[in-house]
């Protein structure tokens, strides 16, 4: 038993890569007929025929989303990518020092902090477990 | 087994893919017509139906694999573009100009002439 879905107007990189990703679960064969396409899947561990065609077309939704987005986009990434790199080699190719963004309020409540810590002489420790042997043994 | 597989969503390249995946497990054979290639799959040992269609089903996902990775690797040109070519610009400085050309414009002329029959020529040779 195979699964044949039929599609009426495809996008065809969409379709492969729906078809791609199905073959985890099925053995997979791609086609096209004018502005449509169809895929037929035969399950290989005995999954239904009715679910593997309901997983493709959510798959297919799913690769129609990504490839119009990776289409779109792909002009400006090129040129990002381009200006990113001219940019590091200008730099010698070594990271930038992080810039000092922190707020004088927040530089203070820091300073404060810090004060606070070194005043606080620490957990109470009555029976001198803290304390250098050489004390106790001389208050004996 | 035979199978259909249309072009050009399939190229030839892509069932070679797939023929290599069965290794000596089966013989594959395959011809073209202008829309489709046919392909026959024997195996190379007697198999039982189940065997057959796993043997078919993994040629196809191999075909499959293929030529969607080759898509995504043109679909991704531009990104690629963007990193190889300033290090192929600087792998490959400019050649400096001829001194004899420069001097007179004819040989530089000339040379073009030339170069551009050669490449005719070997065109032709195809």
């Amino acid at each position: 038993m195979k699964a044949i879905v039929r599609l009426p107007s495809v996008d065809e990189d969409a379709l492969l890569g729906a078809a791609y990703v199905m073959t985890e679960d099925a053995f997979a064969l791609v086609s096209r007929k004018g502005k449509g396409g169809a895929v037929e899947l035969w399950p290989k561990k005995g999954a239904a025929p009715a679910a593997l065609a309901a997983a493709f077309r959510r798959e297919y939704a799913n690769q129609v989303l990504r490839w119009s987005l990776t289409r779109d986009g792909l002009g400006l990434r090129a040129e990002t990518l381009r200006r990113a790199l001219l940019l590091a080699e200008a730099a010698g190719g070594r990271t930038q020092a992080p810039q000092a963004t922190l707020s004088p309020e927040q530089k203070a409540e820091i300073a404060a902090l810090l004060a606070e810590a070194d005043a606080d002489t620490g957990p109470k420790d009555p029976l001198g477990i803290a304390r250098p042997w050489e004390e106790t043994r001389k208050e004996r | 087994m035979k199978l259909k597989l249309g072009r050009p969503l399939y190229s030839a390249e892509s069932l070679a893919a797939g023929a290599l995946a069965l290794g000596t497990r089966a013989q594959v054979f395959v011809s073209e017509s202008k829309a489709a290639f046919s392909v026959e799959i024997k195996p190379a040992a007697k198999t039982s139906p189940a065997g057959l269609l796993a043997l078919g089903g993994e040629f196809l996902n191999e075909a499959l694999n293929h030529e969607y990775r080759q898509r995504v690797v043109r679909a991704n040109a531009p990104l690629t573009q963007a990193v190889f070519a300033p290090l192929f610009a600087k792998g490959f400085p400019a050649v400096p100009a001829d001194p004899l050309e420069e001097l007179e414009p004819q040989v530089k002329a000339d040379r073009a002439r030339d170069l551009a029959e050669l490449l005719a020529q070997a065109r032709s040779m195809k």
